[in-house]
């Protein structure tokens, strides 16, 4: 078998995990309480799937030396819909119990979409909707889908709890506004606007890949501009996924639609900055026919939620 | 070193690991079950698929010690009493291999969906098996393979 293998300075693939120690917390408090000892030094994990394949290939700095487990935290695996106010799903829901939840398939729909389309099987039995927010990709799959609906997170400490939006959440690829003591705790989804439709565009080599480019929309009356609701996020052209806060205003406008569409597609085309150099990221497609998919995608996705014709 | 349990292939199994092994290491390197393969180590390819709480993971995304109290299937606990099961009978007869490399983790995958998925259309199992890389054939014979091991489990009508 393999075994360790790294010689001046560059890092091979290793079979191995560090050396780590191993909790199981069975309440948030405990979580916590580990949390506030160990620091930098913790690591949470949920479903694993990135976490593994990062502690093999000692990407996390510094690298962990403790493992905190959330899995059996049985608050943290909780859906709960307060009627007409809002979607509470706890951190360590996978994307199966998402898409296996009807309510969630008929009222957030995008949201639905976006977790029927992460990864294989395998990887969406495993993993979770707050690995996915907290790991933080600049391609990941919910963050958009969760920005139409104005989602927010909340994050606990010993010393309390905040309430952040999604879209003040990301720094930049892989980097959150988290604090090393603090735990994501649940997502909250704001019940969506009257008559308000929801989906979730992915761009994918094949079947089981990343966003190529990802796109989520909502629209509510768009036959009628005072009332008009249209919210557009993407994922995948950008150092972090990205509401694009300006549409929302831009399509109050009483231009015609096709115009309004054209305008906001230029504005998210504007926004593109993938981290250069990043494996895997900007190898996937170039810059052009990344743009090219903003432009194809934006126009269909809309297309789909206001005639309700699929074009793609 | 932490002492787990595992229900391998329908026997108790004690073993110590660490907390740096994965459950595939622990299968292949401590248990000797040299069905389950090793390859990317990132959770990218699916060779290392094992169905575990009849679920389909990928063993070397599961840590050793979380799998304490699984009940874990591979390919050698499909064969009882000395006849195998429908899946590989399947395997043989649409020659759903080549150099075998891939072939554990696509018949793990194919039995789990003819046991819990009988009525599984075509493009139902290619999303299935989608995790899984195979580098010699394609998928078709897989495919193949797969609906008529559904055929033989359940007949005709499955």
């Amino acid at each position: 078998m393999s075994s360790v293998v790294e010689s001046k300075g560059v890092v091979f693939w290793r079979e191995y995990f560090p050396k780590l120690e191993y909790f199981k917390p069975k309440t948030i408090d405990e979580a916590l309480d580990l949390l506030d000892k160990y620091g930098r030094d913790a690591r949470i994990k949920a479903g694993a799937t990135c976490l593994t394949r990062a502690l093999r290939a000692r990407k996390i700095k510094p690298i962990p030396k403790y493992l905190i487990d959330i899995t059996s935290i049985k608050e943290l695996k909780k859906i709960e819909y307060i009627d007409g106010n809002e979607l509470i799903i706890g951190a360590a829901v996978t994307h199966e119990e998402i898409i296996n939840n009807e309510l969630i398939k008929k009222k957030f729909t995008a949201l639905w979409e976006a977790s029927a389309n992460i990864g294989d099987i395998e990887t969406r039995y495993r993993g979770t909707i707050g690995g996915n927010i907290a790991n933080s990709s600049a391609q990941a799959d919910l963050p958009p889908a969760l920005m139409v609906f104005n989602a927010y997170v909340t994050l606990m400490s010993k010393e309390g709890s905040r309430k952040v939006p999604l879209t003040k959440f990301f720094l930049g690829h892989k980097k959150n506004v988290m604090k090393p003591n603090e735990l994501l705790v649940s997502v909250h989804v704001p019940e969506p606007p009257e008559g308000a439709k929801s989906s979730y565009l992915k761009f994918k080599r094949s079947i089981e890949d990343r966003a190529l480019v990802g796109i989520a929309a909502l629209v509510a009356y768009p036959r009628d501009p005072s009332k008009r609701i249209i919210r557009l996020a993407y994922t995948a052209i950008s150092k972090t996924p990205f509401l694009l806060s300006e549409a929302e205003e831009l399509f109050k406008q009483d231009k015609p639609l096709s115009k309004l569409i054209e305008e906001a597609i230029g504005i998210a085309q504007s926004k593109y900055g993938l981290p250069v150099g990043e494996r895997g990221i900007d190898l996937r497609a170039p810059k052009e026919y990344r743009l090219h998919l903003i432009r194809i995608g934006t126009k269909a996705i809309l297309k789909y939620l206001i005639e309700g014709i699929k074009v793609i | 070193m932490v002492r787990i349990t595992l229900t391998v292939n329908g026997e108790k199994k004690e073993v110590d690991v660490s907390i740096s092994e994965s459950l595939l290491h622990v299968l292949r390197d401590k248990l000797h079950l040299r069905s389950v393969k090793a390859n990317c180590y990132r959770g990218e390819c699916g060779i290392c698929t094992v169905i575990m709480n009849n679920r389909l993971v990928k063993s070397c995304q599961v840590l050793a010690v979380e799998a304490d109290g699984a009940e874990i299937i591979t390919v050698e606990g499909l064969t009882r009493d000395g006849k195998i099961a429908p899946i590989q009978r399947a395997f043989i007869e649409k020659f759903g291999f080549q150099c075998g490399f891939c072939t554990p983790a696509f018949v793990l995958a194919g039995h789990w969906i003819v046991n819990n998925m009988p009525k599984a259309s075509e493009d139902e199992i290619r999303e299935i098996i989608s995790g899984i890389v195979c580098r010699c054939t394609g998928y078709k014979q897989i495919v193949d393979a797969i609906k008529y091991a559904i055929m033989l489990a359940h007949g005709e009508s499955g």
